[in-house]
């Protein structure tokens, strides 16, 4: 007996916890607190969402917002780094993150290039992982059953089914070559500087040499942790160690 | 290259001296009062003892002594050419623009008339003008300067002629420096590319005079202005007259001398001062901008109608003499619906003769932003006339504009009243707003899909499916195939049985016979449940036999085949009743096999 009474409150607290957990009621709640410009509780909300384990970009988006009125840059320009590869098409994100780059201390110099990388770049960053996953796994859906049409199908769609499938199988290709360009940028880290300054050092040691300083809301590229230290590279190729906590990867 | 030219100017000149001309010139266009002027007219033509003429009517001079004659005759080339002049002393009587007006004389039954001339007579107290005639006088070349007036208006013209004066053969002038004139706007008067050579008589003394340089100074600035001399250069024939080299022994010209020294000379002309005054304080129209002289204006649209936002023309011309380059744009009031922009200018400047004339047009673009008719009201360019010495106007009608609403249609008017229209302004910028729509959720690990099992599964999943259909079509196909074999048989025996009836009705026996034929063969193996391709012909009938069909039956359906044959290479051919027959008998004998096929359950 004890053991069902164990077993029915072990299910009354998931459930509870469940309904707790909702993420959309913290989004609301976030939403709520925004409008009554209470940032920092806002934030606090929309946090707790992400702490269930869930993202969206809208969430992601409105914690950049919150941040960037509480004056943390750096933040902002994290989340809205984050939602960006979510929403990579929202004008919203795009404005903000523009709007709060303005803030940067930090100007880097970047080497010169042609203006077709920046257009191959647009043209990657065009859809987001998730939508690319899903469009990739549609594709390969509808090439799987035009196949299969044409192993049992009459004879007239067998035709038809032939063609769709060919032009199926080769946009599934194009879809799993551009996933994998799109999933390989996404797995060289980028973070954000998240403290006012930070010293970059020769090497992960606090007596080594002070390479150069770099502020609140940078964005470096991780190349490789160790211990404490993170070896991070900026936009103009120069390399230095700085304290993990420093910075937070997108 | 310059001398060629001189000379081509001078044969030019030698050919219209030996024609009949009747001239009129004075020794100086400024004078004051109480000075004389000589007036000289010459009769040029192959005529001599031609009787003094008489003087031309004139308005402000006096004859106060002449005529003194002259004659001069020279035999060119053989041919015998004469000149008569009659010099007259006049004296000006009253201060401002005194006029010679033309003198006429008849010979041989023509008459001939000489140029009027304008002379400006200057106040007794006047400076005198450093143009006086006899600057310079006495020399083989010197340079003289007349500006048409000495006291003008600001902003009013003066013209100005530099004038060459030679008794000895010189070269072209070349500019050494030219007038320096500050305070003035100077506009060059083009000049002929030949040089009009006149002859002049300066006190007693005949010489050549050339016009070399016009211009039109425009007084930006009040006060006694100076202008500086113009310095030129000439190349002169030193030495006595000898015999010419010119093949057309022009000896009595001595511009025609050639093979002597030429010699290099700098001439200057006098410098001089013009006095000029401010425009009158009193008076003053409104609209007044600063211009100054004669003008006409006109305004024009380009048509006369149009839409709401569409562009419309107008051109405004101001025209007449005066500083063209130097006028104002003019003042006009547009109405509050119709936006306008800056104007494009463009002038048209007419140099020739004395005076700079011209037309300078104001191209304004205007855009209607309401329907209706918009009127642009009368308005008037106003202007200092120097020669009256008042300010006038030019007088431009209002001009009207239909415009209609393209969106509303003709006629429609706006109940409210329209707006002028002008672009956003941006105050500030800021953040956007939050998003109120929490949008699609993904849990963690799924914004890096290929992280995630389920992403592997829902890729691989459908090709799975697809393995497993078409691993199981394998295995049907090859656990029914015999069967569906002879199935395919079977329909085939039928409907080629059914043709080659069809044929045979139509008198088609050789398709009909290749139908049964084949309808035959097909029965055969509906019944053997094999084929042609995969076994022999005797493996087939063994395989029938032993799936229970009867010898006889199938022997029966064999022997269409051979029938078939038969009929078709046969020594007494076929008709086409025959071969229906035949069809008909072989339909029995399929049917019966296939009747057997089906009894014994097809899968035998």
């Amino acid at each position: 007996m004890s053991r069902f009474v164990c077993a029915g409150l072990l299910l009354l607290g998931v459930m509870a916890g469940t309904v707790f957990a909702d993420p959309h009621a913290a989004f609301d709640e976030g939403l709520r607190l925004y409008r009554e410009s209470d940032m920092d509780r806002a934030a606090a909300a929309w946090e707790r969402a992400i702490a269930q384990g869930v993202v969206s970009g809208p969430l992601l988006y409105n914690l950049g917002n919150a941040y960037y009125r509480q004056g943390n840059i750096g933040r902002a320009i994290l989340y809205y780094e984050r939602a960006r590869a979510l929403l990579p098409r929202d004008g919203d994100v795009k404005t903000n993150l523009d709007l709060a780059r303005l803030a940067v201390v930090d100007r880097i110099e970047k080497p010169v290039r042609l203006p077709v990388w920046d257009w191959l770049d647009a043209v990657r960053d065009a859809l987001s992982l998730p939508e690319l996953s899903r469009l990739f796994q549609a594709e390969g859906f509808l090439a799987a059953i035009c196949l299969a049409i044409t192993l049992l199908g009459v004879r007239w769609l067998k035709r038809v089914a032939r063609t769709v499938a060919v032009v199926m199988l080769v946009l599934f290709a194009l879809t799993g070559a551009w996933y994998v360009w799109r999933a390989a940028l996404d797995s060289r880290e980028f973070a954000i500087i998240i403290v006012d300054k930070t010293e970059a050092k020769s090497a992960p040691d606090e007596a080594s040499k002070e390479l150069f300083a770099l502020h609140m809301g940078t964005k470096v590229q991780c190349i490789e942790q160790l211990g404490n230290w993170l070896n991070v590279r900026i936009a103009d190729d120069r390399k230095g160690w700085i304290a993990i906590g420093d910075a937070e990867t997108i | 290259m310059r001398r060629l030219i001189w000379i081509v100017v001078m044969l030019a000149w030698t050919t219209v001296h030996a024609q009949v001309r009747f001239t009129a010139t004075v020794d100086r266009t400024v004078l004051r009062v109480g000075e004389s002027v000589q007036l000289t007219l010459t009769f040029e033509g192959a005529a001599s003892g031609i009787a003094a003429p008489a003087l031309p009517q004139m308005d402000g001079l006096k004859q106060i002594g002449g005529p003194f004659s002259s004659s001069n005759t020279s035999i060119i080339n053989g041919r015998v050419s004469s000149s008569s002049g009659f010099t007259y002393v006049l004296r000006a009587v009253r201060e401002g623009r005194a006029e010679i007006g033309a003198a006429q004389i008849a010979h041989k039954g023509q008459t001939y008339r000489t140029q009027p001339i304008s002379l400006t007579v200057l106040s007794p107290s006047a400076n005198a003008p450093n143009a006086d005639p006899s600057d310079g006088a006495g020399e083989d070349v010197f340079l003289r300067v007349y500006p048409d007036k000495k006291e003008v208006y600001l902003g009013e013209q003066v013209s100005v002629q530099y004038k060459i004066f030679f008794t000895v053969q010189i070269t072209n002038p070349e500019f050494v420096r030219m007038p320096k004139a500050t305070g003035f706007w100077i506009e060059d008067i083009p000049l002929p590319k030949e040089l009009p050579l006149t002859d002049e008589i300066i006190g007693g003394k005949r010489y050549r005079a050339a016009v070399i340089r016009k211009s039109a100074l425009f007084a930006t600035t009040v006060g006694d202005l100076e202008v500086e001399p113009l310095v030129v250069n000439v190349k002169i024939q030193t030495g006595g007259r000898g015999r010419s080299r010119d093949p057309f022994d022009l000896f009595n010209d001595p511009l025609f001398q050639f093979g002597r020294q030429m010699v290099p000379r700098e001439v200057a002309s006098p410098d001089f001062t013009i006095r000029v005054k401010p425009l009158p304080q009193v008076g003053v129209p409104a609209g007044f901008d600063g211009a100054v002289g004669q003008f006409r204006a006109k305004a024009v649209l380009d048509r006369p109608s149009c839409h709401v936002d569409e562009g419309v023309t107008l051109t405004v011309d101001i025209e007449g003499q005066g500083n063209i380059q130097m006028l104002p744009k003019p003042q006009i009031s547009f109405p509050a619906d119709i936006q306008s922009f800056d104007p494009e200018i463009t002038d048209d400047i007419r140099r020739g003769g004395n005076r700079v004339s011209g037309r300078k047009s104001f191209r304004y673009v205007l855009i209607p932003r309401a329907p209706g008719v918009q009127v642009i009201p009368a308005w008037s360019y106003v202007y200092f006339d120097p020669e009256r010495g008042q300010y006038s106007q030019a007088e431009v009608p209002e001009l009207r504009l239909a415009v209609d609403n393209r969106i509303g249609g003709p006629g429609l008017q706006p109940s409210v009243p329209v707006a002028s229209k002008q672009g956003v302004e941006t105050i500030a910028t800021d953040i956007a707003f939050a998003k109120t729509r929490a949008g699609a959720w993904h849990s963690i690990s799924s914004v890096r899909p290929h992280a995630s099992a389920m992403f592997w599964i829902g890729t691989g999943l459908p090709w799975a499916g697809l393995a497993a259909i078409a691993l199981w079509t394998r295995v049907q196909r090859k656990k029914r195939g015999p069967l569906l074999a002879r199935l395919r048989a079977e329909r085939d025996a039928t409907r080629l049985l059914d043709l080659a009836e069809r044929q045979a009705k139509t008198g088609k026996i050789e398709v009909a016979l290749r139908h049964l034929d084949g309808a035959a063969e097909r029965a055969i193996f509906a019944a053997a449940g094999m084929t042609a391709k995969t076994h022999g012909a005797e493996q087939i009938r063994e395989a029938a036999l032993a799936n229970g069909i009867q010898e006889d039956v199938l022997t029966g359906v064999q022997a269409i085949r051979e029938e078939c044959d038969l009929f078709r290479f046969g020594a007494g051919g076929g008709t086409a009743e025959r071969c229906q027959a035949m069809i008909q008998d072989s339909r029995a004998r399929i049917e019966a096999l296939l009747k057997t096929f089906r009894a014994n359950g097809r899968s035998a």
